[in-house]
């Protein structure tokens, strides 16, 4: 039994766009590609693909089969790709997927994809889980070729089985998710017995009750990325001197031991280490007396800054903390705790200061494009601080039309380093996956993006799951 | 009677337009977007266009709300932009929740609040009366975020007697009816204790004694049947809001009810189920108030001929 904090929205995988409806959908589908803990892309449904040239990708499907029997086969690919071209359902396809001038059957194992111009982030694109033609022409087609089939989805509870048709078929009977949306009561669920797996949905400050009440507590180095953004139209914060300042004045290290429970890592910038895009420089050091000396030499007078965050409890105290550091250098701030789609709202429009944000699932570093092209403010973009700079405009735009792995490495380390000069963002921390599950729960491997697919190879080690409840 | 119904019902009417209005109208204009919320933030300029047409949010705000409301006279609340279900099927397989768990909570409350009350007043300042005001006290002082969490911890994890969360079985309803149930029962007791020892003073109550009327009679009789109005008023108000989603207990407890409903939509700013909602709500809120004065009224004589 799987604990979620909100109900899946969509359990059909082109329209999975929530946390919630992803890991549901991960599980019940697969895609021609997926990818591994360096976030590199491997073979899923196809065994393997060859790019002739830049415009055209061609994927050879290995031997699989959908939940009601049916073989996948290239063209239950074509009818999935194909089905994008409805206004509702291409809307929430991936970015790179609009670049598919044609999709083809060449044979029954062959499918060839043809490009409008050339996309590095192609490969990520085709995670999408593949449909069969015979219900991908429907607006909510629930069958995949995962490892478990969707049994009921009802209003608290969404139940899975281990799918006949999957090879090798899963060692558990099924997953049952929970929705359970408060977090004390997840926990205390977890204590009972009646929920076996929560993955990033408990409280830091509960983790040590829960290890004493016998669960097992996993941490693996996670790639979500918190941040604070600025607004660089400021005139305040248009000053390097005083980003620099508010980047010397955060005391990451503190922040991470003592209110994520030590289950962070102070970041340098949006990739971790393990990612093959994470480039040289190292975090901004904790330094108050730089950061006041930069705040002086600024002379911005006592400027008040507004830092809006999200109003779920830790994101605000995390806030409060970040403006108390910010106070302590010269640099007065308050902190605005708001409902998610308000703060959303908020961000996009541009009417913030400095907020506090994280960037999730992010696995292609064509995301700088997004982020810090002049081009890329709202709505057509999230470089939603106004930043702008030439090189990077330039570098950004021609790594994304580039498939060489090191020659992409080297403009993305330049965009890195520049990035870290000019502070377009303040990088806090990326945060761990925390796992918390039933110690019979066995050969569970958290994954960095903090998907459930290792589900598939876990076990039960004696006794039924969930007896008590 | 009958004419005093439906001329209540017949006021309810606006009473809905204008709560619908009020709520939509804030709604939209508090910052968020659910083309956003839906999309996230990856997605370009025309595909947000496109969904925002297909979506039916590119027409000005009160257009969505006139065609909102002649949906409804047509009995089709739209659908809702998250999940693409009817409105009408979402709120409607929430309501058995809401009203499980109202009904539970208004029958402990009363099996509570009444002997409580009714004991307070006969013994002012007795241990009994006290017991009341410290219940009340507790009721104000732990909020249901703070006595759900404690009693999840004592009677689902420490003594594993009900499950901690969830909607299986009549077992899953006695912590979130309880939760809610103690703090109505404090409010109850409270307002039957002042309403009896006002009318336990009346010149009626007086005569029945000095007819040399049993105590206990006078007490059910003459003294309960007064300061049962005020406190019908007050039960009545409490049910409303019950019925209107307890959204605090109903998170704590992963309760599929109709409060959690709301609050999901507005989050993700989904006008239709957000309307949708905000009807069920009102017409539920109006529904028990009328109840209330009905039931008043054949309590009450006076009431009665004023009608």
């Amino acid at each position: 039994m799987v604990g979620l904090d909100a109900a899946p929205t969509s359990l059909d995988p082109r329209t999975a766009s929530d946390a919630s409806s992803a890991l549901v959908t991960g599980l019940v589908h697969r895609g021609l590609t997926s990818t591994d803990a360096a976030g590199e892309p491997v073979p899923d449904l196809a065994l393997r693909w060859e790019s002739p040239d830049p415009l055209t990708w061609r994927f050879h499907l290995g031997e699989a089969r959908f939940q009601n029997g049916e073989p996948v086969r290239a063209e239950d690919v074509v009818a999935t790709y194909r089905s994008l071209a409805t206004p509702a359902l291409e809307a929430r396809a991936h970015e790179a997927l609009e670049l598919v001038a044609d999709v083809a059957a060449e044979d029954a194992r062959t499918v060839r994809f043809t490009l409008r111009e050339p996309a590095a982030a192609f490969l990520y694109a085709t995670r999408l889980g593949v449909l069969p033609a015979s219900c991908a022409a429907g607006p909510d087609c629930r069958i995949g070729a995962g490892p478990f089939r969707l049994e009921a989805a009802g209003i608290d509870a969404v139940r899975l089985a281990a799918s006949a048709t999957a090879d090798p078929p899963p060692a558990l009977p099924g997953i049952l998710f929970r929705i359970s949306p408060d977090s004390v009561s997840r926990a205390l669920a977890l204590a009972r017995g009646t929920i076996d797996l929560v993955q990033n949905a408990v409280e830091p400050d509960l983790l040590p009750w829960l290890r004493e009440q016998g669960l097992d507590v996993l941490a693996t180095p996670g790639s979500t990325f918190h941040y604070l953004g600025l607004d660089l139209r400021d005139p305040v914060l248009a000053d390097p001197r005083v980003r620099r300042a508010i980047a010397h004045a955060i005391d990451r290290e503190a922040i991470v031991r003592w209110v994520l429970g030590g289950h962070a890592r102070p970041a340098s910038g949006l990739f971790p280490p393990e990612h093959w895009a994470h480039t040289g420089p190292d975090a901004y050091g904790y330094d108050p007396a730089l950061a006041r000396r930069l705040v002086a030499e600024a002379r911005i007078g006592r400027p008040r800054l507004t830092l809006k965050t999200s109003n779920v409890e830790i994101r605000r105290r995390i806030g409060e903390v970040i403006a108390a550091m910010l106070g302590e250098v010269g640099i007065a701030t308050e902190v605005r705790p708001l409902e998610w789609a308000t703060l959303y709202g908020d961000v996009r429009r541009g009417s913030f200061d400095l907020f506090a944000l994280a960037w999730v699932g992010i696995e292609e570093p064509d995301h700088y494009h997004a982020i810090l092209h002049s081009r890329m403010t709202p709505p057509r973009g999230s470089n939603r601080g106004g930043y702008a700079d030439a090189e990077v405009d330039l570098l950004t735009t021609k790594a994304r039309h580039i498939t060489d792995r090191d020659e992409r490495r080297a403009l993305y380390r330049r965009v890195a380093e520049i990035a870290h000069r000019d502070l377009p963002f303040v990088p806090l921390w990326w945060v761990d996956n925390v796992v918390v599950k039933n110690k019979r729960l066995d050969g569970f491997v958290p994954s960095p993006t903090g998907d459930l697919r290792s589900l598939a190879a876990a076990r039960w080690s004696g006794g039924t799951p969930g007896a008590s409840s | 009677m009958l004419r005093y119904a439906s001329l209540r019902l017949a006021l309810a009417l606006p009473t809905l337009l204008g709560v619908l209005v009020v709520v939509v109208a804030l709604l939209h204009a508090v910052p968020g977007d659910p083309v956003d919320v839906i999309l996230g933030e990856r997605a370009s300029r025309a595909d947000r266009d496109a969904l925002r047409a297909e979506l039916g949010l590119d027409r000005p705000a009160w257009r969505q709300l006139t065609d909102f409301v002649a949906g409804t006279l047509r009995g089709d609340l739209g659908r809702s932009l998250t999940t693409s279900r009817p409105v009408s099927e979402l709120v409607l397989e929430r309501y058995p929740a809401t009203f499980e768990l109202a009904g539970a909570a208004l029958a402990i409350a009363l099996a509570i609040g009444v002997p409580l009350g009714v004991a307070a007043a006969a013994r002012p300042g007795s241990r009994v009366d006290r017991l009341g005001v410290l219940l009340a006290a507790l009721h104000t002082a732990l909020p249901s975020f703070c006595l759900g969490p404690l009693l999840q911890l004592a009677f689902a994890v420490e003594l594993p007697l009900f499950p901690v969360s969830g909607r299986r079985g009549l077992a899953s309803l006695v912590l979130p009816a309880t939760t809610l149930g103690l703090g109505m029962s404090a409010v109850l007791a409270r307002q039957l204790r002042s309403s009896l020892l006002d009318a336990l003073a009346l010149d009626c109550v007086r005569t029945a004694r000095a007819k040399g009327l049993a105590p206990a009679r006078v007490f059910l009789h003459h003294a309960l049947p007064n300061a049962a109005t005020a406190t019908v008023t007050v039960l009545g108000l409490q049910l409303g809001g019950l019925l209107a989603g307890a959204i605090v207990t109903e998170t704590v407890f992963s309760w599929p009810g109709l409060g959690r409903l709301l609050v999901q939509a507005i989050g993700a700013r989904d006008y239709p189920l957000v309307q949708g909602c905000v009807l069920a709500v009102a017409a539920t809120y109006v529904a028990v108030n009328l109840l209330t004065d009905l039931v008043q009224a054949a309590i009450d004589p006076r009431l009665r001929e004023h009608v």
